[in-house]
């Protein structure tokens, strides 16, 4: 385990490098660079101005002595100055991952509390009519946008809805009262929370609702349930102890692929909700040509991608003891 | 079943709960909270385009000059504009000039540091480091000597003739006393400057806390003793990426009013509508500003199609404009007849108009050499099909909806548009600045109020690959005449006479179309019924501009 670990480790060094050499190039084919996004703004600048200004700011280096500023600078912990905020890139990250974090593992949390049970009891009731009724709102789920179901939430709790004390009853959007100093349990904090992580979660619950129905029909139909049930067990240790944990085994490979999101943000649900996390900060970068945060953040989406991987091959060898590595 | 039952009644007490209560909390009349699509990069303005940054800047800086709601200039730092007239503006020998600019006395910095002429030199040179990469420089790079007369007095010695030389430099002043070791410890400081900390600020707010991607709170400057005092204590600028999130937030109460940075024409037009039906939003109130932002359609004029006047004489007149702005914009904006808005001081009411008119239309081009063809399409002489292409920045559904009323338009005399469009960042990094377009692109222009004619129609402002394509005229226009009266524009300094020369080479212009002026655009801003004396300008003069005057009824 221990040998396959070190060598899974060392293959991702080349396989990252190549990766940042392929990001970093097809952020350099597109065209323009800020400066010329300046002089379109601008109808002062002369050439002079702009050359001037590439100068200043390093686009006028070729590719690979730009890649390779980077790159130095990048295995040193420097990952560059922003050209759009004006700031260090590793300050412009730690501002929005906490954020991110929040908002993601709400949202993770919310989608597991919702999912499992629903799930189970899909199973247990195949075909009754609350099966029925949550495989129709399980397909709602799937095919509704997420933008849209967005607004949705937010003309309903916020326009249409008031609060005791006069105010929208849910936040439209924000993460926070202005100048609030409220702790993050605190309802201050919470009701900015609960629409987007429920709009980002809608997806997870609805599809993992149908993913934990389906396994855990495959799995109450097998000998050892019968086994377990003829033993006179209670039904409810049936299902939890026996069904429910193997049910859970293929959930690990599902859950291991959420990993990148926890840190990549969803560039959707945190626009419609000004949410400030890294999705937009990502989808920003690339529109304002931000080179040095696009490959950040891009860069660290590829690294969880990758550990995300390996993580759910290591739970495979520990929940299944069928599986092993060498 | 009884839990069921428990579930369905909670959440029927929660809503009626909800419901009991309406009607918005209580204004706090301290504070003012501004609704904004875009985020500033930055508040050095010195190194931001942004509008949303001139915007958030507007309150926390004076400069010598401001410009109000009708875009009249007045005297903000400055005790006066200098003129010919008043002898502060003079012209000398060899076509030099002088321009003399008196402080008035008592301003001060937000940490209480008088500001002096010694203030606007150290801005003037920075400004022209080539290291610190300060973008524009029109104005200072014609100055070769800045003089200091006295504390409050600095004469600038231009060493060319220059019709704007009276408005200052090209960006307000920053504080020598902070900025010169900032500065001297080089281009990076001086771009990672903290400007939520480090001083900068001499107008009538300052920066109290900016949280990235969510606001930025303003308090005022009690050591402000410019034009006015601030009347409201509090201004915060909330940043919402979505502008239908953002004008949820303002049905809600959320926020008091909405900016042109951040209204889209459609939500503007929906607003206005429910206010007026009484339906929603009914505190608040709509204003349409003409802006100067030009949407138009450039031609490229190297085409032998395009080449012909005639041809794009046929083209203008067989789109029906006012049709169009009517349909698309409920008449609030409007067609335009050459590239200046009505609000420009040099704007010629009297330029050649093209009606529409399919037979005017036809006849043209068949002066030009176009027929129909069997298949209905216009042919010449060498059976070329006039097949034009069209590009524009793809998801603009404004644009989009142009595009496709022209199609349909121009078919009915016989040519066929093409639409090719591409992401903005293709259109504006490529295609347009680069000219590396066949027939046509559709974007706007926004010019400051000051726009002359020079940048985008003088033939030396050609974007080529020599002057790296830095240039404005992307149709390309060559005109002798054009060139003349643009250059002339620049060295003229009596306002009667520049006025003049606008006009011809507006009229020159609308003859010649070397573009197809389409409509100007308004700016769109909301803002509560009891918020007094919030006045958009439609130029890039920031919202903001009077913010120290903006206060609550009531």
């Amino acid at each position: 385990m221990q040998r396959y670990l070190i060598r899974r480790i060392l293959q991702m060094i080349p396989l990252l490098i190549g990766l940042s050499i392929l990001i970093f190039f097809i952020m350099y084919l597109m065209p323009g660079d800020p400066i010329d996004m300046l002089v379109m703004g601008n109808p002062n600048l002369k050439a002079e101005d702009v050359a001037r200004l590439k100068k200043v700011w390093g686009f006028d280096q070729p590719f690979p002595v730009r890649y390779w500023k980077w790159l130095k600078q990048a295995v040193q912990g420097d990952l560059g100055f922003s050209y759009h905020w004006k700031i260090p890139v590793t300050q412009v990250v730690s501002e929005r991952l906490p954020n991110t974090l929040i908002l993601m593992s709400a949202s993770l949390l919310l989608s597991l509390l919702i999912a499992v049970p629903l799930g189970i009891y899909s199973a247990r009731r195949q075909y009754s009519f609350a099966d029925y009724f949550l495989t129709v709102l399980a397909f709602i789920g799937q095919a509704m946008p997420t933008f849209w179901f967005g607004l949705m939430l937010i003309l309903l709790f916020s326009i249409y809805l008031k609060s005791p004390s006069g105010g929208p009853l849910l936040p439209p959007g924000g993460m926070m009262d202005i100048g609030s100093t409220a702790s993050f349990f605190s309802w201050a904090r919470l009701k900015y929370l609960i629409m987007p992580a429920f709009v980002l979660g809608l997806h997870n619950i609805t599809s993992w609702m149908r993913f934990i129905r389906s396994t855990m029909l495959e799995v109450v139909n097998q000998d050892y349930i019968r086994t377990a049930r003829a033993k006179g067990l209670k039904e409810r240790t049936v299902i939890y102890k026996h069904a429910f944990r193997n049910a859970m085994i293929p959930m690990i490979t599902l859950l291991a692929m959420t990993i990148p999101n926890l840190v990549g943000g969803a560039t959707l649900t945190e626009t419609v909700f000004a949410w400030n996390g890294i999705g937009s900060m990502t989808y920003n970068s690339v529109m304002n040509k931000d080179y040095s945060v696009a490959m950040a953040s891009l860069m660290f989406s590829a690294i969880m991608v990758v550990i995300g991987n390996l993580l759910a091959d290591i739970l495979y060898a520990v929940v299944d003891p069928r599986v092993r590595y060498d | 079943m009884t839990k069921r039952l428990a579930i369905t009644l909670t959440m029927v007490l929660v809503l009626a709960l909800a419901l009991v209560a309406n009607g918005f909390a209580a204004r706090n009349p301290r504070e003012i909270i501004i609704g904004m699509a875009q985020e500033p990069d930055t508040l050095n303005n010195m190194l931001s385009d942004m509008s949303a940054t001139s915007q958030a800047v507007g309150g926390l800086t004076d400069d010598l000059l401001e410009r109000d709601g009708n875009w009249k200039l007045f005297p903000q730092m400055a005790t006066q504009i200098p003129t010919i007239e008043n002898g502060l503006w003079k012209v000398l020998p060899g076509d030099k000039m002088q321009v003399t600019w008196q402080l008035k006395k008592g301003l001060r910095w937000r940490d209480g540091r008088e500001i002096t002429a010694e203030d606007f030199e150290f801005t003037w040179k920075v400004i022209m480091n080539d290291d610190l990469g300060v973008p524009s420089r029109e104005v200072s790079e014609m100055i070769e000597k800045f003089e200091i007369k006295d504390k409050y007095t600095f004469v600038l010695h231009f060493k060319q003739l220059y019709h704007l030389a009276n408005l200052g430099l090209d960006y307000n002043p920053i504080p020598k006393h902070i900025f010169e070791p900032i500065v001297k410890s080089g281009a990076k400081a001086f771009a990672e400057a903290d400007f939520t900390k480090v001083v900068f600020e001499n107008g009538p707010y300052m920066v109290k806390e900016w949280v990235r991607g969510s606001h930025l709170v303003t308090v005022a400057n009690p050591r402000y003793n410019g034009t006015e005092k601030a009347k409201v204590q509090t201004v915060i600028l909330r940043f919402i990426p979505n502008t239908n999130t953002l004008m949820a937030n303002l049905l809600a109460g959320a926020v008091d009013m909405l900016t042109p940075v951040g209204l889209t024409l459609d939500q503007g037009l929906a607003l206005d509508k429910m206010i007026r039906d009484q339906k929603r939003g009914t505190d608040y109130a709509v204003q349409f500003t003409t802006a100067l932002t030009w949407e138009h359609i450039d031609f490229n004029l190297d085409n032998p199609w395009l080449k012909d006047k005639r041809v794009r004489q046929a083209l203008v007149h067989a789109i029906d404009r006012q049709a169009m702005v009517d349909a698309l914009f409920e008449g609030k904006q409007f067609v335009s007849h050459s590239y200046l808005p009505p609000k420009h001081y040099g704007y010629n009411p009297n330029v050649k108009q093209y009606e529409y008119s399919t037979a005017k239309a036809t006849e043209l081009l068949a002066a030009a050499g176009w027929k129909k063809g069997a298949d209905g399409i216009m042919e010449n002489a060498k059976g070329e099909k006039m097949v034009l292409t069209i590009h524009t920045t793809a998801g603009n559904a404004v644009r989009e909806k142009v595009e496709m009323i022209i199609k349909d338009q121009w078919k009915k005399i016989g040519i066929e548009l093409k639409i090719e469009n591409v992401a903005s960042t293709v259109l504006f990094g490529e295609i347009s600045p680069k000219r590396a377009y066949e027939h046509m692109t559709m974007y706007a222009w926004t010019s400051p109020p000051t726009t002359n004619p020079y940048g985008l129609w003088d033939s030396s402002q050609i974007p080529t690959a020599e002057n790296a394509y830095a240039g404005q005229n992307r149709p390309g226009w060559r005109n002798a005449k054009s060139d003349e009266l643009s250059r002339a524009i620049l060295k003229e300094l009596d306002e009667k006479k520049r006025i003049a020369l606008f006009h011809e080479h507006q009229a020159l212009w609308s003859e010649e179309l070397p573009s197809i002026p389409l409509y100007f655009r308004v700016d769109v801003s909301a803002a509560h019924k009891n918020l007094q004396n919030v006045k958009p300008t439609g130029n890039t003069t920031p919202i903001t501009w009077n913010v120290q005057n903006w206060s609550w009824a009531n």
